[in-house]
Parts: C-alpha cells; sequence; structure tokens
C-alpha cells in the first residue's frame, strides 16, 4: 500500500460510502471522510498557486491534512462548485471519479454517442417533443417501444403501450426519449481501473431494479464476460474519464450486445451484496495504489 | 440556417443574429422562454438527415443546420402551468437534449459543450493551469480560502491589489480599493469560499479570440477600445484557445515589460464594452465562423 491520505468526499449515510470506509479501514489505510453538506464550520480549505505550485491544507474537525499529503480522492458527491472537489481536482492525485466525469451521464443520447464508439450497439432511438414523430417511431418498432428520461433524473423504464399513445401530445410540456425494446440477458458490469466485474440478471420486470414493485422474481449471479465484450467495456469507462463504472449490457438472442448507459457513480454494494465480488475492495485497492 | 439559443439579455447574440440577416443568412433565435414553446424536433442520433428542427412551422434537417451560436447554461424556461416538480425535470430533460443534440450536429458548433468542463474558476483544473502555462502565460497567485478573515490577511500582503469570485461559474470581480476592499470581502464572501486572484502590475488588455483570431483591446473598466498585440502574443491568446477546445473566448490579461499574466477566460463572451468598431469586428468574425459568410 503507498502512503498517503485518501479523501472520501461522501455522506456515512450513504451505504455505498460507508461500505469503502470499511474496506480502508481493513487494510489500515489513512483517510479523511469529508461530508460536502455537513455543517461548513466542521472543515476549513485554504491553498493556494503561487509560481504554477500549489501548496494548502484542508481541515476537518480536529485534523489537518497538507494537500502535497493527499494520495486519491473517492467521490460520492458530485458538486461541481464544492470548494473541497475543486482543489482536489487541482491535485495530481487518483480520483474515483473525477467531477467532470460524471457529467457524460447527465445526457443519455450524448453519453450514447460515446457508447457506439466503443463498438457496443445501441437501440434504435427517437428523441421527441413531437406527438406525431413519437407515434411514427412506435409504428416503425412495431409498438415495441420503451420511454425513459434524457437526462440523469431517476426515473422507471416502462413499455409503450397503445393505450399510452394517447398520452403522447404531453410531450409538449417535456422532450422524451424513446427506444426500440430489445429482448435479451442483461448484465451490469462494473469496471475498477482495469478491472471487471459483471453481474447477470434475471428478472420478468422491464426496469429489473424495480422487480419488486412488479412482484416478479430477481436474480443475480456473477458471470465471466468475453474478453471482447470486458474490453469494450473497459475502453467505454476509458474514453468517459472513470476508473469506476457501472455499465448496463443487454445481449439479443442473436448474440448482439447492447449497451445502455454507464453510470459514473454505481452503487456497486446492491450488486455485491448479491453476487459475492469483492468490488469494494478493488475500488479500495483503486484509492490506495496496490490496483 | 444558422440556429442561436441566447438568453433576452444577451448582446452579442442579438448583434450576431442581426448580422447573420444582413448577410441575408437564414436565422433561428430561440430565447430561454421560446425553446419548448417554439421549438419542435425530432432527433434519432446517428441519423442527422433523418432528424429535424421546426420553429414556427418551418422545419429544417438538422443536416440542414450550418452553424450554432448556444450560450450556455442551455437557457429553457418551461411552462409556469406546470408544478415546481415538473418544470425542473422539464428543464432537466431539456437541457440533456440540448447537450446531446448540439454534440450531434454535424454543422459548426461555436464552443461545442462539453458535460462537465469548467472554465471557472479558471485555476482549478490542473488541466487549465497546464494549458495557461504551455500557451506561455504567466499564471497570478491565486489563493482559495473558507475563511474570510485568512482572505482579508493574504489581501494586506498584495496591497489590496486582487480580483475574487466565489467557486462558482461567476466571473471574478476586482476588489475595491484600499480598507473598502477588505470590508467588501467580508461582506460577500462571510459564508462563502473565496477564491482570491493577485492583480500583478500591468496593464489590463481584453483578447477576444474567435476561431483562431483575435480582436484585442485595451480597456479602462468601462470600454475597451482597440489596440495592436504583437503576433507572439496573438498566437499565444489563439494557441491557449486551441488547447482548451473553445472557438471563441474573451481572455483578460496584465500585461507588464517582462510578462504577460492570464487572470482570467471566459467561455461566453460579451463584447458590449468593446468600442463600435471593435464590437462589429467580434461579431463580424463570429459570423464568418458560423459558416455565414460575407
Amino acid at each position: 500500500m503507498q502512503s498517503g491520505v485518501v479523501l472520501v468526499l461522501g455522506p456515512l449515510s450513504d451505504p455505498v460510502t460507508a461500505y469503502i470506509c470499511m474496506r480502508l479501514i481493513s487494510r489500515g489505510a489513512d483517510f479523511m471522510l469529508v461530508d460536502l453538506r455537513q455543517d461548513r464550520r466542521q472543515f476549513e480549505v485554504n491553498w493556494s498557486i503561487s509560481g504554477g505550485c500549489l501548496e494548502g491544507w484542508i481541515r476537518n474537525g480536529s485534523r489537518r491534512v497538507n494537500v502535497e499529503d493527499v494520495r486519491s480522492a473517492y467521490v460520492r458527491q458530485a458538486e461541481p462548485y464544492d470548494v473541497i472537489l475543486a482543489m482536489a481536482e487541482s491535485l495530481p492525485i487518483d480520483f474515483v471519479n473525477p467531477v467532470s466525469a460524471f457529467a457524460s451521464n447527465s445526457s443519455k443520447p450524448f453519453q450514447q454517442a460515446a457508447i457506439q464508439r466503443s463498438g457496443f450497439s445501441v437501440p434504435k432511438t427517437l428523441v421527441t417533443n413531437d406527438p406525431e414523430e413519437a407515434r411514427r417511431f412506435w409504428e416503425e418498432c412495431g409498438g415495441r417501444v420503451v420511454r425513459k428520461s434524457v437526462s440523469d433524473q431517476m426515473s422507471i423504464v416502462r413499455g409503450v403501450r397503445e393505450e399510452d399513445l394517447e398520452r403522447l401530445p404531453l410531450l409538449r410540456n417535456g422532450p422524451t426519449q424513446f427506444q426500440e425494446f430489445v429482448a435479451g440477458v442483461e448484465t451490469r458490469v462494473h469496471t475498477v481501473g482495469h478491472r471487471v466485474f459483471a453481474t447477470e440478471i434475471t428478472s420478468g420486470a422491464m426496469d429489473y431494479r424495480y422487480a419488486e414493485r412488479e412482484r416478479t422474481p430477481r436474480r443475480m449471479r456473477a458471470v465471466s464476460l468475453p474478453d471482447e465484450i470486458a474490453e469494450r467495456c473497459l475502453r467505454l469507462s476509458a474514453e468517459l474519464g472513470l476508473r469506476l463504472a457501472g455499465i448496463d449490457l443487454r445481449r439479443d438472442p442473436d448474440g448482439r450486445c447492447y449497451c445502455w448507459e454507464a453510470n459514473p457513480m454505481p452503487g456497486f454494494t446492491f450488486f455485491e451484496n448479491t453476487s459475492g465480488q469483492r468490488i469494494g475492495d478493488a475500488v479500495a485497492d483503486l484509492l490506495c495504489g496496490d490496483a | 440556417m444558422i440556429l442561436i439559443l441566447s438568453t433576452h439579455e444577451d448582446v452579442c447574440a442579438t448583434l450576431l443574429a442581426e448580422e447573420c440577416r444582413a448577410r441575408r443568412v437564414p436565422v433561428w433565435h430561440l430565447h430561454e422562454d421560446d425553446v419548448l414553446s417554439r421549438l419542435t424536433f425530432g432527433w434519432r442520433p446517428g441519423d442527422a438527415a433523418g432528424s429535424f428542427l421546426e420553429v414556427d412551422g418551418c422545419r429544417a434537417r438538422m443536416s440542414e443546420v450550418r452553424g450554432v451560436f448556444a450560450r450556455a447554461p442551455a437557457p429553457v424556461a418551461t411552462d409556469p402551468d406546470l408544478t415546481e416538480k415538473d418544470r425542473r425535470y422539464a428543464a432537466f430533460e431539456m437541457e440533456a437534449v440540448l447537450l446531446g443534440m448540439l454534440n450531434a450536429l454535424p454543422g459548426r458548433v461555436v464552443n461545442r459543450p462539453v458535460p462537465g468542463r469548467f472554465f471557472r474558476p479558471m485555476f482549478r483544473l490542473r488541466e487549465n493551469i497546464e494549458a495557461v502555462s504551455a500557451a506561455g502565460f504567466a499564471l497570478p497567485e491565486v489563493l482559495y480560502a473558507t475563511s474570510v478573515e485568512r482572505a482579508v490577511v493574504t489581501l494586506r500582503e498584495w496591497d489590496g491589489e486582487a480580483w475574487a469570485s466565489a467557486v462558482t461559474g461567476d466571473p471574478p470581480q476586482p476588489v475595491p480599493p484600499g480598507e473598502a476592499g477588505e470590508t467588501w470581502l467580508q461582506g460577500q464572501f462571510a459564508d462563502a469560499t473565496v477564491c482570491l486572484t493577485r492583480r500583478p502590475h500591468g496593464m489590463a488588455v481584453d483578447a477576444f479570440v474567435v476561431g483562431g483570431e483575435v480582436a484585442a483591446g485595451l480597456s479602462n473598466g468601462d470600454q475597451i477600445s482597440p489596440t495592436e498585440l504583437d503576433q507572439p502574443l496573438l498566437a499565444s491568446c489563439a494557441g491557449l484557445c486551441a488547447r482548451l477546445g473553445l472557438e471563441f473566448a474573451h481572455l483578460q490579461l496584465s500585461m507588464s515589460a517582462d510578462r504577460c499574466t492570464l487572470m482570467d477566460i471566459n467561455a461566453y463572451p460579451d463584447p458590449s464594452k468593446c468600442e463600435a468598431g471593435m464590437k462589429g469586428e467580434v461579431v463580424s468574425k463570429l459570423a464568418n465562423l458560423l459558416g455565414g459568410a460575407d
């Protein structure tokens, strides 16, 4: 393990942040946990650039760490204008993940272009606020269409049934993304540095995250990916500047591999708890320079 | 077809629209309250010819949009009859559409938006610091402090010669001279982090870079009068913008006998303080860049 302090930026009430802290404690790593939303009087930051050199410190409670002693940062709060993040981004340290890299997910169609460049298939897509165009797309796809948010706002993926077409005039209030439905086996892939962890998910729900709501079972198990697919995942993560990513794949009956999105802040504990994959340890390795 | 997206107050966008019309180039100029109400689109990612934009019943294929001048953050005003939650959601969604669509358009998009790319405060990202040095500019001394008392101590060490800003995208402001400056700093940043940039002794120069060309002026605070810069400095200005991926930018420089210090860079320039001739030059270069050839 390399020396230096790991900055963990997130609230302890977040299970993923808490789990990363546990993994760091278990290996005796030195870290400083800072909740960016805590009372500002709890911490103080002072840093300067002079002659191109950076110096300064961060104090949290009674502990003070000089910037040259920081070796890496784990970020669970992507607040672009936070002073601690601003400071960390100017340091030559390992970032999981850089704040700038979080933003690619703020527009799914924007990210989709990177997904295609990485070699994955993407479903036929329409983004529109025109009811007639949406109806035309639905007919072109033989009614096998799902709708989802365009931004990274939390939304549930839902199928568009014939009776839903009556509501298309609501598109005038705001656009929606429609995609041709692709049947197949779902896999969530976590890339951590150069390591790849794949979890296969079997569920009858349109959106497996909400299987309980649809009262349908969900099964998850660790699987190995073909080398070519694993390489594509690593290529996509690298293109998006992500050291840690949660990538959603679906393999159709013809063997074609579709990618829906890459999550820059994945809640990997949901998958690790079921699959037994040591994703948190891999993240801790990355933060401690052991990867 | 040239597409302009801006707020109503955006002088540069308004002048550009007028310039395009004077050149008989078709232009759609949409303001924040128009985007959802006047713009209709069917965007099929990866298929610009099969995608369209429509404004007031006039439809164009996305492949026919020659140039875009879009000011960010993407200005979107939502239907006031929606609930606050729905309005916020609709605005997020529309901003996400614009981000994706402006990156997918095959025509020229001035300062194509890159998610997560921040230019302010200028000296926070390592890549910005490296780009400024590589272009040959000196870096000013900069302090970030959560404690305004510490900032006041530094301000005294710098003889009160500084600009101040919050850690946001807002432009830095000159700190008022003398004791008034300390009071102002304490009032402005009592509950916020301050970014203090030392202002070196030197001449204040403003450079507007448009597609590799530079229009430079001397600032007296209220007005920018045109001036000539030497060739190496012009090349440094254009080179820095190229490194940062900016086709249109406003650089604020402090020039002394032995160095030129970059104080700030604005990716959304406002040339309204420029003298009429210089303002016209900037807008004309911008129209040329967008493909509205004279």
